[in-house]
């Protein structure tokens, strides 16, 4: 039963991880950009929500109608003001400018907030849980959290192949020079994406919050564990993206249970072992 | 006569330090067919990707309806009422027949074409209307790369290469269906390899060699052997040798 719990907790998780590629996934797929600050933009986002739920008293999940609209608002800003005047001439400077804001948002936490580790209190839904079955109990926070993440992927598929945006993406990504004889201004379109992927960076920074101790310098690993998720689910397959972060949780589950050493292990070992089995991914989608 | 909708003046472009045009000037007037003619590399090509702003040049250098387009960004000037049917076609890889038609028509200007429309100058693109793009053959790509430009309602629409690689009986169908978008009263400039095809729809032609205008005018105005001359470039210079 210790197993069969490790495995449910891992899939619970793995939406978490799910959400940290989700907006990974989008930039790479609409301006093929890796966006190395998308872990501390995650960080971030917790900082946001610690402030504002200070500030207004708010419950750490209700904070979202805050700090979603803004985080969307800065990413737009960021993508127009930092990142849309070096893309298109080669694919270093883009990539230095996002690590660039990845040092810059590190060190500007640092100074701000401490080195000091910090938690969102969600209160009492923390602790409740569901008894499925004897000796399997699971978390009422870890359920609405994956439910959310199956939630937001679903509407991100719905944007990307059922609105005039979700084209806009696709024909840029396809062709941007021809993308723009549709009248497609490239770097709104861009500066969208961007908008887009920071609304979920600022549900994933939520989530994150409430889950684990953050501090500063927290935001790379989660850069990696959203890597590992998007290449395991294969490029260009948002639900390939939830099957890889379910897979992830799972290996970090299992190796936590063989030695706590073997968490953060057992995930990178997998991810490895997909690219050496399959390089483009389990459900690859993209070219 | 009124002012030209499209007019073209002291036109040079190019690539990085490569130059492709050296002082082109052309004139489109309102509701005719121009025919561009000229060899492989000629600069004819670079002619349409200067019009729509994907290379630059200076403002003066293209005037679409009396204002300097030139260098301007790609989807003003698309927003204008210019359209391009591009060379190779170049679908969008992830969006099915339908959704290139649509992703076309967005923030169209009022005027005649729509889906239903388009689908009724191409029948066959109904049929295959959810599959991707770029699943159909080459000839009903061009059908779906020509309703895409053409359900933005352009002032100015402009074919490159429209009947390159395609099978005989398809280019028949492609030019079948001209006459119908050319009544709608949109400029036409067609770029064409087949030179007695391009000139037997057009009003006026223009040949292009190594970046400039080598002859221009209308069809029944040049003979043959003057057109093959300026096409290759064996003029009567080289002949007398
Ligand atoms: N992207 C580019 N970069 C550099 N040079 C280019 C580029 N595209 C075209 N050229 C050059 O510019 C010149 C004109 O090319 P262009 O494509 O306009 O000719 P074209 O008349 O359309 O020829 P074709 O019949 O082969 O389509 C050629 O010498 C070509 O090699
Ligand atoms: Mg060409």
């Amino acid at each position: 039963m210790e197993w069969v719990n490790a495995i449910v907790q891992g899939i619970l998780i793995g939406g978490l991880y799910a959400l940290f590629a989700a907006g990974l996934s989008l930039i790479f797929g609409v301006m093929r950009l890796v966006n190395i600050a998308h872990g501390d933009m995650i960080v971030a986002a917790a900082y946001v929500a610690l402030v504002v739920v200070q500030a207004t008293g708010l419950h750490p999940l209700a904070s979202a109608v805050i700090v979603v609209p803004l985080m969307a608002a800065l990413g737009y800003a960021m993508q127009r003001l930092l990142l849309n005047p070096t893309i298109g001439k080669d694919l270093l400077s883009p990539l230095l400018v996002t690590f660039g804001i990845s040092v810059i948002l590190q060190n500007g936490l640092l100074v701000a907030f401490t080195a000091d580790s910090h938690r969102l209190a969600a209160g009492s839904i923390e602790t409740a849980s569901i008894q499925v079955a004897p000796g399997l109990a699971l978390g009422v926070l870890p359920l609405v959290m994956f439910a959310a993440s199956v939630l937001i992927i679903f509407g991100l598929e719905l944007i990307f192949y059922r609105t005039s945006l979700g084209r806009a993406f696709r024909a840029t990504s396809d062709d941007p020079e021809i993308a723009q004889l549709m009248k497609l201004d490239r770097n709104h379109v861009f500066g969208m994406a961007m908008a887009l992927s920071a609304a979920i960076v600022a549900i994933a920074g939520i989530f994150l919050a409430i889950r684990t101790n953050f501090d500063p310098s927290a935001g790379p690993a989660r850069l990696i564990f959203g890597f590992e998720a998007v290449i395991i689910g294969g490029l260009g397959n948002l639900w390939g993206t939830l099957a890889g972060g379910i897979a992830l949780g799972v290996a970090q589950a299992i190796g936590a249970q063989i030695s706590p050493g073997w968490q953060i292990l057992a995930g990178h070992l997998v991810f490895f072992l997909v690219l050496a089995v399959r390089p483009r991914g389990l459900f690859p989608r993209m070219d | 006569m009124s002012e030209p909708l499209l007019s073209i003046r002291g036109l040079k472009a190019g690539y990085g330090d490569f130059q492709a045009l050296f002082g082109i000037d052309l004139d489109v007037p309102a509701g005719e067919t121009l025919a561009l003619i000229g060899a492989n590399g000629a600069g004819k090509s670079t002619l349409l990707r200067a019009v729509t702003g994907l290379v630059s040049c200076r403002p003066e250098m293209v005037c679409f309806d009396g204002r300097a387009i030139g260098g301007m960004r790609p989807d003003r000037i698309a927003a204008l009422g210019i359209g391009l049917v591009p060379e190779g076609r170049r679908l969008f890889r992830s969006l099915s027949v339908e959704e290139n038609l649509v992703i076309g028509g967005e923030r169209a200007l009022a005027g005649p074409w729509s889906l239903e429309r388009v689908y009724g100058l191409f029948p066959i693109l109904r049929e295959k209307r959810r599959n991707p793009g770029m699943a159909l053959s080459g000839g009903q790509q061009q059908m779906v790369a020509i309703g895409r430009a053409l359900m933005a309602n352009p002032r100015l629409i402009m074919f490159d290469e429209i009947s390159l690689g395609l099978a005989p009986v398809v280019i028949r169908d492609i030019y079948a269906a001209l006459p119908t978008i050319v009544a709608t009263g949109v400029s036409v400039v067609l770029v064409e390899q087949d030179v007695t095809r391009a000139l037997s729809v057009a009003q006026r032609f223009a040949c292009i060699q190594e970046g400039r205008v080598s002859l221009a005018g209308q069809p029944g105005e040049h003979d043959r052997a003057a057109i093959t001359a300026a096409y290759f470039g064996t003029d009567v210079k080289s002949g007398a040798h």
